[in-house]
């Protein structure tokens, strides 16, 4: 389970007013449950989940992995997730299996019990010819199998993706979503990142909009649809994520913790 | 520490893939030994044919048969100049030249003051000891005139030469050559760190650049253990390269078929005490060129910046020597510096006992773990992990 709690992170800039990524982020992403972290450019999706896998300090707020603080007990938090992050390099000169064994092993798994993951791994996301490739060379799609599959090594009870599908084809699209699905079946707490509703609609079952820093709306794609007054889930995206500027007051449903927000979210407004 | 072996593994894996630059690496560093010592043995060997020879070249022999007389009783070989002496001056063919014009027996006779003129370039540094042959016996021959003429009128010669100088120039044109063998720590410095540098870069700025920082840093890893690992990485391969150059000037003087010019000891001992000196250098280069490429924002720039640290390291031998700096314990506790001197002494068979490995090794240590700590510090900033604007 993964939990963000009024969470914010300001960046220093030189020579002007710092830069607020995230004013204030809130939600629980469930075990079992594919939570969606759907926001334009620049939202602070990212940033958010920087945060959340200890990569870098909130400014405010809280976070928990598995009911393990983000702050105090970063290294359990480390082992409690497995992220694809934003950033995804490969070795070029390792092969594909050489790249994901290197996390294998930093993450204390050796031998067959390894080399038997990678294989799971390499067949669940189609891409075992390509495991003993170097990757120099390798195109998007499979650089990305790659980062994922190194992600995944140590079966993480936690997995959150930042974007997971950007430049994928639609097979390869297809099969993430099969892994995804397969991860929810298995009862872990997937979280991922998009800017595309569509996709998020397909595949979470809470979907978690943010805007300008602030969770706008948040629900399943049904609950989204009410709220926003719109026939389509495009439409209904496009109509909250503009909805930031009276963002406090926007109509989310009493249950719904984004309604908690809004005093906070006052507040880093006004800075 | 299963982490620190995981990590040491991929990168030595890793850069070893990196076959051309591995390769040029290792070629150089084998290579330099034999280059250096060929070239050094050349230059030397020139020098001390034309002292030892002690050949004086005269144009004008005839003019002045009192002079050449006195060369002669100094032991020097008289050879007349070619009529064209000035051009071959010029050309760097004739070193020096001693000009007697006509008349010259008759005014020496006469009791007047006598011009004779020197030619030579004194920019040609190899010419030195053909000039300071022809200017002694000039002088001493003035002196020997002055003396008689004094006599002849009845002084004692002790009155104008209020202080006798008595040369005695220990120093053999070998051991003058000694001031070239900067070369050998110069050249053992850089290696220092050609070695290294391309994991040193490749595993910090590159490691950022090519974007693997990030999900290397999400592993559940002490960022001590991550540093260790690298930073032995680059020590590794630093060393092995600066051990393979100086096996390289060891191999060449035991086994090359040169006669050996130079004033040095380079056996199997000077190997050892080398060692001794390189290796801990070589990993403490390395940490400091894993901090500057860390604040590099690419390759490139982690680069560039390793090349002012090459520029600033292979000046310090040369500084030493052309400065004069005498040897001395402070050098010892200056990186790099003390290291060259310690070089040197190894170099010249001076003595050397264990404050001249002790400090410097004790040095290397406490830069290696500041620079190690201060990396760490700055993997911990969002800045550094995320780039700057
Ligand atoms: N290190 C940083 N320094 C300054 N500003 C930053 C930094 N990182 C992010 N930002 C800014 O914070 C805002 C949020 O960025 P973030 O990357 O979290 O957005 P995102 O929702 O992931 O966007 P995208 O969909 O484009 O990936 C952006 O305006 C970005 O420019
Ligand atoms: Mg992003």
């Amino acid at each position: 389970m993964i939990e963000a709690k009024n969470l914010s992170k300001h960046f220093k800039v030189k020579g002007k007013p710092d830069k607020v990524a995230v004013a204030d982020v809130s939600f629980t992403a469930r075990d079992g449950q594919v939570t969606g972290l759907l926001g334009p450019n620049g939202a602070g999706k990212t940033t958010t989940l920087r945060m959340l896998s200890t990569l870098i300090e909130p400014t405010g707020g809280a976070g928990r992995v598995d009911g393990k603080d983000i702050r105090a007990d970063a290294m359990a938090v480390k082992a409690a997730i497995g992220v694809l992050s934003d950033a995804r390099g490969l070795y070029t000169r390792l092969t594909a299996r050489e790249n994901i064994r290197y996390y294998g092993e930093l993450r204390g798994i050796t031998g067959a019990t390894l080399e038997a993951r990678i294989e799971k791994l390499a067949a669940l996301i189609d891409m075992t010819e390509l495991l003993d490739r170097r990757t120099d060379g390798f195109s998007q799609g499979e650089r990305m199998k790659v980062a994922i599959a190194r992600a995944l090594i140590h079966e993480p009870k936690n997995v959150i993706l930042d974007e997971p599908t950007n430049g994928l084809d639609v097979m390869t699209t297809r099969s993430l979503r099969e892994l995804i699905r397969k991860l929810r079946e298995e009862g872990k707490c997937v979280v991922f990142s998009s800017h595309i509703m569509q996709e998020v609609s397909a595949l979470c079952d809470d979907i978690v909009i943010v805007s300008q820093g602030r969770v706008v709306a948040q629900g399943d794609a049904q609950h989204l649809l009410e709220i926003s007054g719109k026939a389509s889930l495009e439409e209904a995206f496009v109509h909250l994520s503009g909805e930031t500027d009276h963002a406090p007051t926007s109509p989310t449903s009493p249950t719904s913790p984004a309604s908690t927000l809004s005093p906070t979210a006052n507040q880093g407004m006004m800075q | 520490m299963n982490a620190f072996r995981t990590i040491f593994k991929k990168e030595l894996v890793d850069s070893v893939r990196d076959r051309r630059t591995i390769a040029m690496i290792m070629v150089a560093s084998i290579l330099t030994g034999p280059l250096v010592l060929m070239m050094l043995n050349s230059f030397v060997a020139k020098l001390t044919d034309k002292a030892e020879a002690k050949k004086v070249q005269v144009s004008g022999m005839q003019h002045a048969p009192t002079a050449i007389n006195f060369f002669q009783r100094q032991g020097a070989e008289v050879i007349a100049a070619p009529d064209d002496y000035l051009q071959k001056v010029k050309d760097g063919k004739l070193d020096a030249v001693v000009v007697f014009k006509a008349g010259f027996e008759d005014q020496l006779r006469a009791g007047k003051q006598v011009a004779v003129e020197m030619v030579f370039d004194d920019s040609r540094s190899e010419a030195g000891p053909s000039i300071g042959l022809a200017r002694s016996l000039l002088n001493g021959f003035g002196r020997e005139q002055g003396v008689l003429r004094l006599m002849a009128r009845g002084v004692s010669p002790d009155v104008t030469n209020a202080v006798k100088v008595e040369n005695i120039n220990v120093s053999t044109p070998k051991q003058r050559a000694a001031m070239l063998l900067f070369f050998i720590p110069m050249t053992t410095l850089i290696l220092c760190i050609t070695g290294g540098m391309a994991v040193a870069i490749d595993s910090t700025a590159g490691e950022r650049e090519r974007g693997s920082l990030e999900p290397l840093l999400l592993n559940p890893v002490k960022l001590t253990e991550l540093i260790l690992g690298k930073w032995s990485a680059v020590s590794l391969y630093a060393s092995v390269v600066v051990l393979l150059a100086i096996l390289g000037y060891v191999l060449t003087l035991l086994y090359m078929p040169i006669k050996l010019e130079l004033p040095i000891s380079f056996g199997w001992q000077q190997f050892g005490l080398f060692s001794l000196i390189a290796v801990p250098l070589a990993a403490m280069l390395g940490a400091v060129l894993m901090l500057i490429a860390t604040f590099g924002r690419s390759y490139k720039e982690a680069q560039t910046y390793a090349s002012y640290v090459i520029t600033v390291v292979s000046f310090v031998p040369a500084i030493a020597i052309f400065g004069s700096v005498k040897d001395a314990f402070w050098q010892l506790l200056v990186p790099v510096l003390g290291a060259n001197m310690v070089f040197m002494r190894v170099l010249r068979g001076d003595a050397v006992g264990l404050e001249h490995f002790a400090v410097p090794l004790a040095v290397s240590t406490v830069v290696t773990v500041v620079c190690l700590t201060v990396i760490s510090r700055l993997l911990r900033k969002e800045e550094i992990v995320f780039g700057r604007t």
